[in-house]
């Protein structure tokens, strides 16, 4: 089973992993803004930021570019839903934001491409 | 891939006489290996860059450098042969590549005379095409 965004399965064609970034409340630390803070400041709840990796993969370079492209288009319209993993957790109103390849295109068996992806739960 | 007494055998456009076997061996330089949130196995395996490598095997009849001694590393050229796995066959099939030679041994090693080592890495024309087929067109990778 594959992860899914707002219902859509978009990275579905290869492996994937996620990692959850901090969570709790941001914080400067002590001497972050000068000599005189001595002390942590806090701030404000962190947002839930959820990084997704995985590899995309087809049988041709138009097949792979195909899937980059309509999840670029997503990233720009804030597809915004719940994001299920495919361990079955799910984090609701989450934002794809971002698609990052993290390599080039990869010619083996398969056409791949690395990518890095981010879902921010906005404020 | 192993051809035993191959016939024709030229390498940079001069022949090679004696030639006991050509070796193909195929590596994997680049190996992709991912894995799931599910669990310890790797879920997606795939070879994406193939090192080809030629050996070829001779008999060194000449003394002094012989046809192949003035080989020198680095140089690209054709290698082609005629394959008869049989040694007997008058049918063999024509095998042809593109090759930069990366090694020249000798030895006197062994009861079957002086022998010659040329070793050689096959190179793709377009990176696709695997670089040692039959003659007249390697096929895709």
């Amino acid at each position: 089973m594959s992860s899914t965004i707002a219902g859509q399965s978009l990275f579905g064609s290869g492996p994937e992993r996620f990692v959850v970034r901090p969570v709790g409340t941001l914080f400067l630390p002590p001497l972050a803004l000068d000599a005189l803070q001595v002390t942590t400041t806090p701030l404000t709840a962190l947002e839930v930021w959820v990084v997704q990796t995985g590899r995309l993969t087809a049988a041709t370079d138009a097949a792979l570019w195909d899937q980059v492209e309509l999840i670029r288009q997503r990233a720009e319209e804030r597809l915004t839903g719940t994001l299920v993993l495919p361990t079955g957790r799910s984090f609701a109103d989450m934002t794809l934001l971002r698609l990052a390849p993290e390599s080039g295109v990869e010619h083996g068996r398969m056409v791949s491409l690395a990518y890095r992806a981010d879902y921010i739960r906005l404020a | 891939m192993l051809w035993i007494v191959p016939k024709e055998v030229t390498l940079l456009g001069e022949p090679l006489n004696g030639v006991r076997g050509i070796t193909v061996s195929r590596t994997a330089r680049g190996v992709i290996e991912e894995w799931s949130d599910l669990g310890p196995f790797a879920t997606f395996v795939d070879a994406t860059q193939v090192s080809v490598e030629v050996r070829i095997e001779r008999e060194v009849r000449e003394e002094g450098a012989g046809v192949s001694g003035g080989l020198a590393l680095g140089a690209q050229g054709e290698l082609s042969f005629v394959a008869s796995p049989s040694g007997a066959s008058g049918h063999g099939e024509a095998v042809r590549g593109t090759v930069v030679v990366t090694g020249v041994r000798h030895d006197l090693a062994g009861g079957e005379g002086p022998r010659q080592v040329i070793t050689c890495r096959a190179v793709s024309s377009d990176g696709s095409s695997d670089p040692l087929g039959p003659a007249g067109g390697g096929g895709k990778s």
